[in-house]
């Protein structure tokens, strides 16, 4: 499963979602889907946007889980 | 490159009057059809016999409640058209909704052509609507996949950020 750190970089960076979405051009509530991991696909250029906003390389943002390893820890 | 020719908005307002015109047309026909059926049935048909499957009913009477059946089923569709059609004027037709709305409308539209092919024992002239229905249906049914297939191509593309 591809998870979305969108709101660890924001914390990191010290940025609300409003001002992200207003430097990066995407509205707040495609943001919001990102961060909350419902979106389905993202574009190189939205990620270009990010990474270049959040001074942060794509692997920050983005990272792969296995799932049935995360559900075996945690039983 | 290839450039489609996208319908100006009054075009498009035209068509969708028009459409929901003939809809109303269509369910004043069927309202009009079903108060003067029973006069226009014994004016046009002598059918006062008995029915050979139910003898205890004249063929007269049987006849007149499967085409109530038939009126009932083309006003049901009717009905789902027009709820089709709201979806086309605010915009959303590519939804769940949009889809059942297809599938309703064809299989009504099926299960009238099969509710005329019994009239059409009495009145043979009835299987050319069956015929004419039952293909309907069917052109309705390979819409309602690419339908679906329209839907989850715009979902994608919607959580695509």
């Amino acid at each position: 499963m591809i998870v979305v750190n969108l709101d660890i970089m924001m914390a990191r960076r010290h940025i609300t979602l409003k001002e992200l979405s207003e430097r990066v051009g995407i509205t707040e509530p495609n943001l919001s889907i990102l961060k909350n991991n419902k979106a389905k696909a993202i574009r190189f250029s939205t990620l270009d946007a990010l990474c270049r906003v959040l001074d942060c390389q794509p692997a920050d943002l983005i990272a792969y889980t296995d799932e049935e390893t995360d559900e075996n820890q945690s039983n | 490159m290839t450039h489609t020719k996208s319908r100006s908005p009054s075009g498009r307002r035209a068509a969708l009057a028009l459409s929901f015109g003939l809809c109303y047309v269509a369910l004043a026909g069927v309202l009009l059809a079903a108060v003067f059926l029973d006069r226009l049935l014994s004016r046009y048909a002598n059918l006062h016999y008995p029915s050979g499957w139910f003898p205890h009913m004249s063929r007269h009477a049987l006849v007149l409640v499967l085409l109530y059946l038939c009126l009932a089923v083309a006003a049901a569709a009717i009905v789902c058209l027009l709820s089709l059609l709201f979806h086309v004027r605010s915009g959303t037709i590519f939804t769940a909704a949009s889809c059942s709305l297809v599938t309703a409308i064809a299989w009504l539209v099926i299960a009238e052509g099969g509710l005329f092919a019994l009239v059409g024992l009495t009145f043979p002239l009835s299987f050319g609507i069956t015929y004419v229905s039952v293909t309907i249906g069917l052109c309705l049914l390979v819409v309602r996949g690419i339908l679906k297939d329209a839907t989850r191509i715009k979902e994608e593309n919607d959580q695509t950020i």
